[in-house]
Parts: structure tokens; sequence; C-alpha cells
């Protein structure tokens, strides 16, 4: 029995989702349990892949695959878990700032952040400071990431983070920022929690951001 | 998935740089003929002389001109396709046309201690340290004995170098060699490592060198005694030569590449003389001269240049050819090391030099070696033999349905393309080279690279075992021989 959990893991390392899918309605198929299957066949393959990647052995597109697998094998899994089964999931809404169409360093964030457990709301590029804070009022999340490539528009960030205190909502997220030019003072001077400087770093700090809050 | 590690990547195509035109090779060859038909050579070596003299050159006291005849003769019946092997065979180099390979040059007598940053003089123990380091460093592609160690007899110094060598790398070991009878020692011991005289022959892993010649155009007699006992030991043989424009050579480019390609091509003669068919490597090391100060200049930007026009040369008479890259007139391993380095590798590179020595480790030209820097250089050799590589353009590689199903805006990270490229289109350096942002990188200590470098040094000597010598081998070795190690 617990070879197939083996295989769904190994199979997810390779990014395989389709076989992963099938493998985990396998697994159910012949009466496993789906929080066993979740814990020693997913969440099992996927720290493997978090391992290597840490070492250097992986590479981004590799997580990213394997993050997917582990979608597709979730999908099937979601409806059928209980709820001591399932690790409480973080909401995480993410964009680009006002004026800046960049959006590879927000999907690679986007994409990293999924991969890990967390559920995102993606507002894509050339968001509005009152768009974040429409969304953060309708998702209710733990967490906000904004990006920006141009210095010209970082600044930016600032108006959206004085946008969120405005409306009273400051204190239910903790805002993280990211982007090309922004750096750790830039983050402290604006008032935001956090500035994670790659996309690996930004899951780690996105990830103690939410348990300190929890 | 695909493991990062792969083979050694060896033997790629230069000639893509060549500062000469084909008619300006074509001067400088009637050039180089002219200087030994006219001026000569200087020869006191009597069985040099004598073989001069029985081939019909012009031999007047000492001064030997040697007649275009003679010249384009040895040209044709030396070989064009020299093979250095290793103790592994993955490391064999071929060298001929323009296939690159690139590696380690000697011989320093100063090495940097890796503990106490301090200068000292190097030893025996240096010469299998070395090698171990410089086994584990993919992009050096063969071992050319770095130092000279100051604490050994020069009677015993050849066999010694050898042997400690051989048994600390499975790359090809070569040195320079001081006395017959070393020359003599270690073709025994080779033999018995490689299985027999003629496998040794096959598949030699050791090659000499001799530096027979002090620019400009006069022959040394006792390494010209050695380059003959080589030729007919039939081991392959370097021609080392390594005149300064404006001292030992005219200031002028063109000028010296006459005078350096005359001198390359009287020892080539001799060698055939020796022995007909003898496997030889061309040896130029054009350098230039500081003209304020008088001395050798490695870091020059003409040195690259001047490289690669010999390399030219050698192409043009189908002969392989040991030159040099790598080295630099700084002291320590600075800024002004890494792009005096870099530029010379790229351009030795391109030039497609077949041996191209001095690429690893040298700092402050030949005359001190760092361990830190092997594996610095170790990483600009990486890169320059990923700019020789080029660019693979094929259905694959244009990625036209990659392209189309990606769209635009999409983008390329999650694409099966990309994950089945990703290792194998870019060239991944050691951690030597710093990629991370500068919080990343002040967390991790703040280091340069010099001090990154030296921290890998330290992993592989504390760590990397090579293939040892077959231990039968090794205790015949040991009985037979005067060993220090």
């Amino acid at each position: 029995m617990a070879d197939i959990l083996q295989e769904i893991a190994s199979k997810l390392y390779d990014g395989e989702d389709k076989e992963v899918a099938a493998l985990v309605q396998q697994a159910l198929d012949t009466g496993m349990n789906p929080g066993e299957v979740l814990q020693g066949g997913l969440i099992a393959g996927m720290d493997e892949v978090g391992k290597d990647f840490k070492a250097g052995e992986l590479y981004v597109p590799e997580v990213l695959v394997a993050a997917r697998a582990m979608h597709a094998g979730m999908d099937i899994l979601r409806p059928l878990l209980t709820e001591g089964d399932t690790p409480t999931t973080s909401k995480y809404v993410i964009g680009t700032v006002k004026g800046d169409l960049h959006d590879i360093g927000k999907n690679l964030v986007k994409m990293m952040l999924e991969g890990a457990g967390f559920e995102t709301i993606d507002l894509g590029t050339d968001v509005l400071a009152e768009d974040f804070v429409a969304a953060v009022r309708e998702h209710q999340p733990n967490l906000v990431g904004m990006s920006a490539l141009l210095t010209t528009t970082m600044v930016q960030m600032k108006a959206a983070i004085e946008a969120l205190e405005e409306a009273g909502l400051r204190e239910s997220v903790k805002v993280m920022i990211g982007g090309a030019p922004v750096t750790a003072a830039f983050a402290e001077e604006i008032g935001a929690d956090a500035y994670a400087p790659d996309a690996a770093t930004a899951v780690d700090v996105a990830r103690s951001l939410a348990s300190a809050a929890a | 998935m695909a493991g990062r590690r792969r083979g050694p990547v060896m033997g790629l195509g230069g000639g893509q740089y060549r500062p000469l035109t084909d008619d300006q090779v074509l001067r400088v060859h009637e050039a180089a003929l002219s200087i030994l038909a006219r001026t000569g050579v200087q020869v006191e070596q009597p069985e040099a002389l004598l073989l001069f003299q029985g081939a019909g050159a012009d031999a007047t006291g000492h001064r030997v001109r040697l007649p275009r005849s003679l010249v384009e003769d040895a040209i044709a019946c030396a070989p064009s396709r020299v093979v250095l092997a290793g103790r592994d065979p993955k490391w064999d180099l071929e060298l001929e046309g323009a296939r690159v390979h690139v590696g380690t040059g000697g011989a320093a007598l100063t090495v940097f201690d890796l503990e106490t940053g301090q200068p000292r003089p190097a030893v025996l123990r240096d010469v299998a340290e070395l090698a171990r380091l410089v086994d584990a460093l993919d992009n050096v592609h063969f071992y050319l004995v770095p130092v000279y160690p100051t604490d050994l007899d020069t009677g015993v110094v050849d066999i010694n170098t050898y042997y400690a060598g051989l048994c600390n790398t499975t790359k090809h070991v070569q040195a320079g060699v001081y006395t017959l009878e070393g020359i003599r020692d270690t073709v025994e011991m080779c033999e018995r490592i490689a299985g027999g005289a003629s496998a040794l022959r096959e598949r030699p892993i050791v090659s000499f060198i001799t530096s027979w010649m002090v620019s400009p155009l006069k022959f040394v007699t006792d390494v010209t005694t050695l380059l003959v006992e080589t030729c007919r030991q039939r081991i392959p043989v370097v021609l080392s030569a390594a005149p300064m424009a404006g001292s030992t050579a005219p200031v002028t480019l063109a000028g010296m590449l006459a005078q350096l390609t005359a001198e390359q091509l009287s020892g080539l003669v001799l060698t055939q003389l020796a022995r007909r068919g003898a496997p030889v490597l061309l040896g130029p090391i054009p350098a230039t001269a500081d003209m304020k100060t008088g001395r050798y200049l490695g870091g020059a930007a003409e040195f690259g240049l001047a490289n690669a026009a010999m390399a030219q040369m050698a192409q043009f008479y189908r002969l392989p050819i040991y030159n040099s890259a790598g080295m630099t007139d700084a002291k320590v391993p600075d800024i002004q090391a890494g792009f005096e380095k870099a530029m010379s590798a790229v351009l030795a590179a391109l030039a497609g030099s077949n041996f191209v020595h001095h690429a690893a480790g040298m700092l402050e030209n030949m005359n001190a070696v760092a361990a830190e820097q092997f594996v610095i250089d170790n990483d600009i050799l990486g890169m320059a033999m990923r700019v020789l590589r080029g660019i693979e353009v094929n259905d694959e590689t244009l990625a036209l349905d990659v392209i189309d199903e990606i769209g635009p805006g999409g983008h390329y990270l999650m694409a099966e393309h990309t994950i089945r490229h990703m290792r194998s289109e870019f060239y991944y350096p050691s951690a030597v080279v710093d990629r991370q942002g500068w919080e990343v990188w002040q967390q991790a200590g703040g280091q340069d690279a010099r001090e990154r470098a030296k921290q890998i040094a330290r992993d592989i000597l504390a760590r990397h075992q090579p293939t040892p010598l077959d231990p039968a081998v090794e205790s015949w070795i040991r009985r037979r021989f005067e060993l220090c190690i």
C-alpha cells in the first residue's frame, strides 16, 4: 500500500500531473484514506521538491510543474478531505502596482506560493490602490503582496498601503513587497511588513508572517 | 530529472577569432622562412648541429641557416594530430585543427598558502595537492605541473613531479623536464602505469615541455639535448618559446610573430631530424615587455591578440599548438587578475588554440599560484567554453511551437521545453559566482569572490579523492625510484 504513496510522491517530484491525478484516484479506489494520500503522497513529494530546490538541485520550473502536479492531486482529494486532514490555507492577494505592466516576477511568486499551499487571488498588473483595498475587503486575505519592476512605480506601493490604512483594513493583513528595485530598507520606509528578494524567499517570508498572525 | 553534472566539455571548435587575414598569415610565413634562410639560428649543441648539417643546412660555426625545402619537409612530416591521454580516457585530449583544450601552466616558485594567505616557496606537496584540486575542476582539462618543488634536488625533480601529478589526477600530466635521467625514469614509470611501452606511445599519459629556445633565435644547449631525447622516446614534446616584443623580439607584433614563427620552425626541423614523425606541439607564447620597466607582461591586451595570431599560424601549418592564456600581472586574485584572465581566456578559446596552458591558477604571470585562483579560473574557463559552444539553431531550439503555445503575455517558466533545455543551454558557475541580490548576499556573510573560492578549495581538498594508481604498480614505482612523497 505504501508503494503507491511513494509513486505519487515520485511522479509529483517529476511534475507528471496526469499521472499523479490517476494514481491518487487509484489509491482512493483501493480504499485508502484521503488524509493518508495527502500526507504520504502529495505532501511527502512536495517536501522532497522543497529540499532539493533549497540545495540547488532543482530549478524554479521544476518546482512549478511539481506544484501543478500537486494541484492535480488536490483537485481530486479536496472534496473528500475532512476538516482535520487539511492544513488551514492562507489567502494571499497579489498584484503588480499601478503604472507597471511587468508580471513575470509577480507570477513566479504566485506560483511558488500556490505550490506551498497558499490560496492566491491574482489582481494582475497595473493594479490601482483602491483595487487592492477592494480585494482585501472582499477576500479577507491573510497577506497582500505587491510587485514593481520600475523605480518610477514602486512609490505606488506606498500609496496602496496608505489606502489600506484609510479604509481601516491595514491591521487585518500583512503586506509584503518585492521586485528588482525594492529593498528591505524601502519596505521599512513605506510601512510594509516584509520584503523578499526572490520568489523562494517570498514563500518562506509569507509562511512566517502567516504563522505569526495565526 | 537530468543530472546537472555532465562529462567534460572539451575539444570544442574555435577559430572564430582571426586577427590575421589569410594574406597576413602568408606574409608572416614567408618572413619566417626568410629569417631562417638569412639570419638563421644559433646552435651549439653538437648532436643538433650534426643533424642540421647532415640534412643540408648551411652551418657556419654555430650559426645554422635553414633552406626552405628543409622547413617545408618538417612541416609535412610532423603529425597534424597528437593525442595526449588521461589515465581516465574521458580526459583524453585530441589536439588538431582548432579544437580547444584549457588547463594549468607552470612553473611557479611561490604558492599563496590557502590558510595563511601568505606567499611561501612551492614544495613537492603542492604538486600533489594542486593536482588533487584540479582533478575536481571540470573546466580544467589537463594538469600541467604548476609549481617547481623548491624542496628537491634538481636530479629528482622530474620523477617526483610526474609521480605526484599522476597519483592525484586522472587528467593528462605535463611538466617541464630537467635531466636526461629524469626523462628516462619518467618514461619507465609511465610505461608501467600505462601497461607497456607501446601502450604508452598509443596513449601517452604524460608529455614533456622543453624550453629549448632563448629568444631571439638561440638554442639552449642543455635543453636541446633533452628535446632530442624526448623525440627519440616518442613521447609528445612541446617546443616552448616565449619572446617579449620590445626586448627579445621586435617591438612590432608582426615582427615578433615572424621571429617566433621562425624559432618554432627551427625547433620543428630538429625534432623531425631527430625522429621523423615525432609527435610535437608548437609552443609559441608571444608576450610584450613593459617599455617603462622592461618587465614581462602576461596580462596585456596584446597577449591575447598575439597568441591568437600564433594559433592561426599553427592552423596554417596544420600542426597542434600549445600556447597561453589566463596570465595576469596582478599579484593577488583581485579585479585586475579577473579581467586580464577573462580577456585572454576568451580570445584563446575563440582563436582555436589546442592546448591553452597557464589558464588556471597563475598570478604575477608565472611566478605564483593560489588554490582559490584555480577555482576562480575554472569558472572563467567554463564561461569561455560556453561562448565557444555557440548557439544551436534548429527547429527544436527555435521553439516556434512553444512560442505559439505560450502566446503573447504568457510565460515560459513551466513549459516542458524550458525544463528540457534549461540545464544544457546555460552555463551554471560554481558558488564562486554570486548571483543573489544584496540582502541575500549580505546575510550569507557578504564575502567577495576570492573568499568564496577559498572555501570551495578547502571543501574540495577536504573531501576529493582521485582514482588511485593500481596498488601493484604503485608499489613497483616506490621500489624502483627515489620518491620524496
